[in-house]
């Protein structure tokens, strides 16, 4: 993707201005500068051909299946085949104000996770910066490893840890004398049990990411800072957010797009699919699987992607405006 | 945007990539195709061509090559054709099949029953009619299946599968360990109804503390209204909580009646006397199975043989059965079958094949249990017994075809096979057991109906949650989510079903 964005962003920025003019001679000085763009940077273009090609094949070309969302789909006839059916097939999603819960739930958690997971990150890389290079790669693997976990097996850690007679903690407060607590019958805690587990799973990966950043800041900055006896904590703060801040809006706008668009393996194995637990754990893709994992129809599910990836775009658009309007140098078109 | 942003990116970018290549582990591509094969035509003028079947395993076997290849020999020299076995995984089953369904993809055989329903199947337009294909092809068969098992699998008068014969029939009761009624002095005899086993889990409550007295953990159904013997026939096809009464002449359905409620009751009362696991409602049943520690459970299909598949699971304790039910039969609601896909391009042939499947006993127990002496080794009569790690076990008969032709395992009855047969054609039939439900006008309903029962079943089906508390709010939920709508449109098939079967005197 992020061939994509870079190469759009290479092109001059008034060019869509000129677009919309629409003057012949315009149009073709504006192609002959593309050309020209194109000639001049062939190799980084060529370099950037697989990722192009990939986004092409699996996610532009794909995109005509949206009209399934639309029909009712049959086998034999086909996609295009299959007969209309208007907006049918979205009437499940809101015919009740679950609909209202789970929008709720995906957005709260989506929007804790984003805000807990930046501040951990941005903290932890900081921090493996300060330690000795050897140290660091060891914290770095550690960090890293539950990110290649599959949530299946983290949902059975965590059972490990939460299983009403056996599991650690309820062994722990019995120890200390307290009651156990059947904690897959208690809705209200799990806000907080899945964002530490998210956050456990997640924090390696963008740690590592704030990390690479940090290397990549000249360590003139940090040198002067001492000559001038500036502290860690300033220097830190004066210094590595400020530098870090592209990087930090980047990666925020893009989960924001992603934000209608809940983590079904967190949702789902982590509270063992526990009915008690729906009201604060079901987000709208674990709702989407309990209703159509008897019923299986394709037009359905279809529908609800298309409808989180309409409000996932509308959010990213809108957040790009708003860092655009706050410093256009950091919005990302 | 400036030159420093698409630096960022770029990293992001470079990071993102590997990642998402270090996670990622490509499927393979198990495409099938039926091109005919090379070779010539054999003595009945039959061309050679090649056939794909999927079915699920519960795992995939080493030697799937070599029981492939012996299975080629024979339907080479009876039919001409190869046969390609594609077994998935059953957990993957059922999406790996709607991939290869929608996809459009050129195979012969599926299977499908209980999980990949053939009515649904048709109405997606999946598979093909085979009625003409069964009278032409495979008479015998034909006449070997009951008419119930062909009505429960026909839409609109045309036969979309072959049962793979097996009991057909319920009679439910309680399982329950040999020791702990030793211990207590309980005779199983003595239990003519559900509530009848109440002094027996107070006294497992009181002596054995690490016992789970009654195995529920909310899984099924497994006490609704006809099950719980007060005169109701289950509407089958739908969401199990439709009923019509026994003795009811008019045919009224009855949905949501008082006797079902009343097992919820029950099932409240008992949660707090201890009788279930406290955490039933969230915990696996097979924590407990393999330790022994379920003390009795409550099945639906009570059939000859079934102490020995009790006693393999739970630890090798001795179970006695306490029926509380004669046999009888919601119809046949297309359990496990195997049918034609629509893409198909020889299906005479495959229709051959079935055919062979399930009257030659020798393919159908080379299907079964592999290559005698390479995994199993045969015993007296028609008993076998798996080598030591055979390399070829899916013990999974009901997958491939009928049951009635597959050898005998240890703790079977020499006559289990007549014995079942018997109970298929004995059993008590359900007056509405062939009606079907055309669920499109309603598939929104059904949906919002499933996610919210979904909440509530475990909660309810263990006690776990107070039912008369509970219940207002619940139903509420239900009503939101279009129970009445749901409801009209059964009324409304379900009336012209009894209509047309003239069962209305």
């Amino acid at each position: 993707m992020s061939d994509k964005v870079s190469l759009a962003a290479k092109a001059p920025s008034d060019t869509q201005g000129n677009d919309t003019q629409g003057s012949t001679r315009r149009r073709k000085s504006w192609l002959g500068r593309e050309m020209r763009h194109f000639r001049n940077n062939k190799e980084l273009f060529l370099l950037s051909l697989p990722g192009i090609l990939y986004k092409l094949i699996f996610a532009y070309i794909p995109m005509v299946g949206i009209i399934i969302a639309f029909k009712n789909y049959r086998y034999d006839l086909g996609i295009f085949g299959s007969k209309w059916v208007g907006f049918d097939n979205f009437r499940y999603l809101f015919s009740t104000d679950t609909a209202w819960r789970i929008t709720r739930n995906t957005v709260l958690y989506n929007v804790a996770y984003i805000l807990i997971t930046l501040v951990a990150a941005l903290l932890l890389a900081v921090l493996l910066n300060e330690v000795k290079a050897k140290w660091s790669r060891f914290y770095q693997t550690a960090l890293f490893l539950p990110h290649f976990l599959s949530w299946v097996l983290v949902g059975y850690i965590a059972y490990a840890f939460l299983n009403h007679a056996d599991g650690f903690i309820n062994r722990t407060l019995m120890a200390l004398g307290f009651d156990p607590v059947s904690w897959y019958q208690n809705a209200g805690s799990w806000p907080f049990i899945l964002v530490i587990v998210h956050l456990w799973k997640v924090i390696g990966f963008n740690t590592l990411i704030y990390f690479a950043g940090i290397m990549g800041i000249n360590s003139d900055y940090y040198e002067a800072a001492r000559i001038d006896g500036a502290t860690k904590s300033q220097m830190a703060l004066k210094i590595t957010i400020p530098l870090l801040s592209p990087l930090i809006i980047i990666l925020l706008i893009l989960s924001i797009g992603s934000m209608f668009r809940g983590d079904f393996g967190l949702h789902y194995f982590i509270p063992n699919n526990s009915g008690f637990l729906y009201g604060t754990t079901d987000i709208i893709d674990t709702y989407v699987y309990r209703a159509l994992r008897e019923v299986g129809n394709v037009g359905m599910s279809a529908a609800t992607g298309l409808y989180q990836s309409i409000v996932g775009l509308i959010l990213v658009l809108s957040a790009n405006a708003i860092v655009k309007k706050i410093n256009p140098d950091h919005s990302l078109w | 945007m400036g030159k420093r942003m698409s630096k960022w990116l770029g990293l992001v970018g470079a990071i993102g990539l590997t990642g998402s290549l270090l996670a990622g582990c490509g499927g393979n591509g198990g495409g099938g195709n039926s091109s005919a094969a090379s070779g010539e035509t054999d003595e009945n003028g039959l061309k050679p061509v090649t056939l794909t079947w999927y079915y699920p395993l519960s795992q995939l076997q080493p030697d799937q090559e070599k029981v492939q290849e012996a299975v080629n020999k024979i339907t080479k020299e009876k039919i001409n054709a190869t046969i390609k076995l594609t077994p998935v995984p059953i957990g993957d089953y059922v999406q790996k099949m709607n991939t290869v369904l929608a996809a459009g993809e050129k195979f012969d055989i599926l299977w499908t029953g209980y999980m990949l329903k053939p009515e649904e199947l048709v109405r997606k337009g999946a598979i093909q009619p085979m009625t003409a294909l069964l009278d032409q092809y495979a008479p015998e068969l034909k006449k070997d299946v009951p008419q119930v098992m062909w009505d429960g699998l026909s839409v609109d008068g045309e036969i979309y599968g072959i049962p793979n014969q097996q009991i057909n029939g319920s009679r439910y009761g309680f399982i329950i360990q040999k020791r702990l009624l030793d211990k207590y002095k309980f005779d199983a005899a003595s239990i003519k109804k559900v509530e009848d086993i109440e002094p027996l889990y107070a006294d497992i409550v009181k002596g054995d503390p690490d016992i789970i007295p009654y195995g529920n953990f909310g899984g099924n159904f497994d006490f609704n209204a006809q099950m719980y013997g007060k005169g109701y026939w289950t509407v089958p096809g739908l969401d199990e909580h439709f009923y019509i009464k026994k003795d009811d002449p008019t045919y009224q359905l009855q949905r949501y009646p008082e006797d079902e409620l009343n097992i919820y009751r029950l099932m409240n009362k008992w949660y707090d006397a201890g009788y279930l696991y406290k955490d039933a409602a969230t915990a696996k049943n097979t924590d407990f199975m393999a330790k022994g520690q379920i003390g009795s459970e409550f099945h639906t299909v009570l059939k000859p043989g079934l102490e020995a598949e009790v006693k393999v699971k739970n630890g090798g304790n001795d179970v006695v059965l306490a029926p509380l039910s004669g046999w009888f039969s919601n119809g046949y609601s297309a359990t496990t079958n195997q049918s034609l896909s629509r893409t198909s391009e020889n299906p005479e042939r495959a229709m051959m094949f079935l055919n062979l499947v399930n009257t030659d006993k020798e393919l159908y127990n080379l299907l079964c249990n592999g290559i005698e002496g390479q995994h199993y080794k045969k015993l007296e009569g028609d008993y076998i017994e798996a080598l030591p790690d055979s390399r070829y076990r899916p013990n999974m008969d009901w997958v491939f075809g009928s049951v009635f032709n597959s050898y005998l395992k240890d703790g079977q009855p020499e006559n289990v096979w007549e014995e079942t047969k018997k109970i298929n054609e004995s059993a008590e039939v359900n007056p509405v057991g062939a009606f079907k439900f055309n669920s499109e006008p309603v598939s929104t309903e059904i949906a919002n109906l499933n996610a919210v029962w979904d909440e509530y079943k475990r909660g309810i089906l263990t006690g776990t949650l107070n039912f008369d508390e509970t219940w207002p709010g619940f139903y509420n939920k239900l009503k939101e989510a279009g129970e009445d709508r749901y409801v009209e449109e059964v009324t409304k098939q379900f009336n012209q079903f009894v209509q047309d079967k003239g069962l209305k005197k």
